[in-house]
């Protein structure tokens, strides 16, 4: 499976990354007046590393399950847009999806960036998992981190501990605990993902819901200094702080991804369906979003899978 | 049941259900199917926005649909040329020898065997040109990709063999021509045009003339059903161990048959590949396969249980066609006409 890179969501984005990176998005919200709406959470205390209780071994590998109340991936009839015009090779069945974030986010140009975020994070598999193999232990040790940190900041989520333990999966690569947070700095308790299984990242309509706000808070509250930026502060916001860019990671993330678009065959000048710099001054807020790409919350089926 | 479980099988009449035909026979139902093709094949191979553009633009002109074939083979072409492409290592003058080996051998199997376009299955001494180009002075080159070997359009094809063949080509199934190579990516579309010459834009054109109602009318189906069946053989083969639709149960993701069709909900078909005995079988390949052969029958059944309705050039078709079982389905309507 891909190597699937971690999101970093909402307030636990605040926890994840250094001092600088939460001073410069300070500033930034008071030099701009920019922002997610609302103000982030104040930074509680984070659990010392020791504190952490003891991950589990061995890979995640939760069973299928099979889910109710989803509506379809959309169609190419269901959408506005160019699905021709410099999409390279991507799925052709997934580009109405992308454009329908692309719409319901009022993002101009997310749908060929997700694109190709797509294709370095799961290689448009809509069930790429990363964290039910053994080597892949990385990515369990960060959703476990990123739970048990920010568990007693953040509202509860049902299935927690198996969001901590997950990894990350889905089309975009969303990092479970995270993933299931999103939306909360906007709606509170009131996020639709807190009572969901990790699994329905597996979704991709909840991956592309989760990949709307993410794009969304990375326009609005970082530097984002030209596309790849974007796809460096996918993994991690601290890569997009002034020490973060310094980083040998910030270079290798960004060359990967032009490599990724070379290869993909999506041209990043091409302005008519990528503007120069994207822009989420047009978001309709995440309730919009979700009712718009997710429309109802699916739930687990009652059917066993065998 | 129609005349095609009586002439070909039920098989064939079950399969004709799932190509979307039509009950009376006017320029307007006509019009509609062809408009349904080529969405689909538009849709499939992502040239879907030039053809919406074509198709809108007729839909408000005075002569409506009727001009949708030849506007949508132009898109289909401008399309084409624009698409991007890795830099060919051959010279200009090769890969112009190429092309016109190809559109040759293309237009060759159109002129030799116009009632049996579904496949030009040939050794290459019996390809117009040869299917041979020269690549470079005294070398040459094979104009197609060896697909000699069992694939899920044929068996082995063990005839004469040279250095340019045998030649075995699925043009109903364009662009993905060659039985071992279903992959996600169509063969047929790397077929670069080059001076005058266009192989890709000619094999689309037959292609889509199996579903005009004269081309349709004009091939043996005989030839199709052999062709269908060989299909559904192989593939059944390569699908054994894809489980059925469970209507209960929604897994994402999961790859599924459900009835002659795969499906994996709320996931890409393309990016499911069965390696499968005969060779790779995408998901989506396989449908868009399977809705060429069924809008074949689909046409064909719509046509003919309506035989009073047809134009005195469809009738003709009928009455020149090779299949005895399909001649006399008109003969009264041609005492008519």
């Amino acid at each position: 499976m891909s190597k699937i890179l971690r999101f970093v969501v909402g307030s636990a984005v605040l926890t994840g990354i250094g001092a600088a990176a939460l001073r410069y998005y300070q500033a930034r919200q008071q030099a701009n007046g920019q922002g997610a709406g609302t103000p982030p959470p104040p930074p509680g205390p984070t659990p010392d590393e020791s504190t952490l209780p003891p991950q589990p071994e061995g890979p995640s590998k939760p069973a299928a399950i099979s889910w109710q109340n989803v509506v379809p991936l959309p169609v190419a009839a269901d959408v506005p847009g160019d699905m021709t015009r410099n999409w390279g090779t991507t799925p052709v069945d997934l580009r109405p999806l992308l454009l329908q974030i692309e719409a319901a986010s009022g993002i101009a140009g997310a749908a060929r960036i997700l694109a190709l975020v797509a294709a370095g994070e799961s290689e448009y598999q809509a069930t790429a998992h990363n964290g039910d193999e053994q080597k892949e232990s990385g990515e369990r040790t960060a959703s476990w981190r990123a739970y048990w940190r920010n568990k007693d900041r953040n509202p509860p989520l049902t299935f927690g501990e198996a969001a901590a333990n997950f990894g990350s999966g889905g089309l975009f690569g969303g990092l479970a605990p995270y993933a299931l947070w999103t939306g909360i700095q906007e709606l509170k308790d009131k996020a639709p993902l807190l009572g969901s299984d990790p699994r329905i990242l597996f979704l991709p309509r909840v991956a592309g819901f989760v990949a709307a706000v993410y794009l969304q808070r990375l326009l609005r509250n970082y530097e984002i200094r030209d596309h790849a930026d974007i796809k460096a502060g996918w993994g991690s916001v601290s890569l997009l702080s002034e020490a973060g860019r310094k980083d040998p990671d910030y270079a290798r993330i960004r060359e990967k991804f032009f490599e990724k678009a070379t290869k993909v065959g999506i041209d990043l000048a091409d302005e008519a369906t990528i503007p120069a710099k994207l822009s989420a001054a047009n978001w309709p807020g995440a309730a919009a979003v979700w009712g718009k790409i997710v429309v109802t919350l699916p739930t687990p089926g009652k059917v066993a899978i065998s | 049941m129609s005349f095609l479980s009586t002439c070909y099988g039920a098989d064939i009449d079950a399969l004709a259900d799932e190509g979307d035909g039509f009950t009376t026979v006017t320029s307007s139902t006509i019009a509609n199917f062809v408009l349904r093709q080529w969405t689909d094949v538009a849709t499939t191979l992502g040239f879907l926005h030039p053809f919406n553009n074509v198709a809108r633009g007729l839909r408000t002109s005075h002569a409506g649909l009727t001009g949708l074939h030849s506007a949508t083979l132009a898109a289909f072409e401008q399309w084409h040329r624009a698409r991007p492409r890795e830099a060919s290592p051959l010279s200009v003058s090769a890969r112009l020898a190429r092309a016109r080996a190809r559109e040759e051998a293309l237009i060759g199997h159109a002129a030799r065997r116009p009632g049996n376009l579904w496949a030009l299955d040939e050794p290459a001494s019996s390809v117009a040109g040869g299917a041979c180009y020269e690549r470079e002075p005294g070398v040459r080159g094979r104009a197609f990709l060896d697909d000699a070997g069992p694939g899920y359009f044929h068996s082995v094809r063990s005839g004469s063999q040279d250095d340019c063949g045998p030649v075995f080509l699925a043009i109903g199934t364009f662009p993905w021509v060659y039985g071992s190579r279903l992959h996600r990516t169509p063969p047929g579309l790397d077929w670069e045009e080059a001076g005058q010459w266009s192989p890709a834009v000619t094999a689309m054109r037959l292609c889509a003339s199996l579903w005009q109602p004269e081309g349709n009318l004009a091939q043996d189906a005989r030839a199709v059903v052999i062709a269908w069946r060989t299909y559904r053989q192989s593939v059944d083969e390569a699908l054994r161990a894809v489980p059925v639709h469970d209507a209960r149960a929604m897994v994402p993701g999961q790859l599924h048959r459900r009835g002659l069709w795969l499906d994996a909900q709320h996931s890409s078909l393309e990016v499911h590949t069965v390696a499968g005995p005969r060779g790779p079988l995408t998901a989506s390949v396989h449908n868009y396969i399977v809705r060429r052969f069924a809008a074949f029958f689909a046409l064909r059944r719509s046509l003919l249980s309506a035989a009073a309705q047809l134009t005195p050039d469809m009738l003709r078709m009928v009455a020149q066609n090779p299949d005895p079982c399909v001649r006399p389905l008109v003969a009264g309507a041609g005492a008519r006409a």
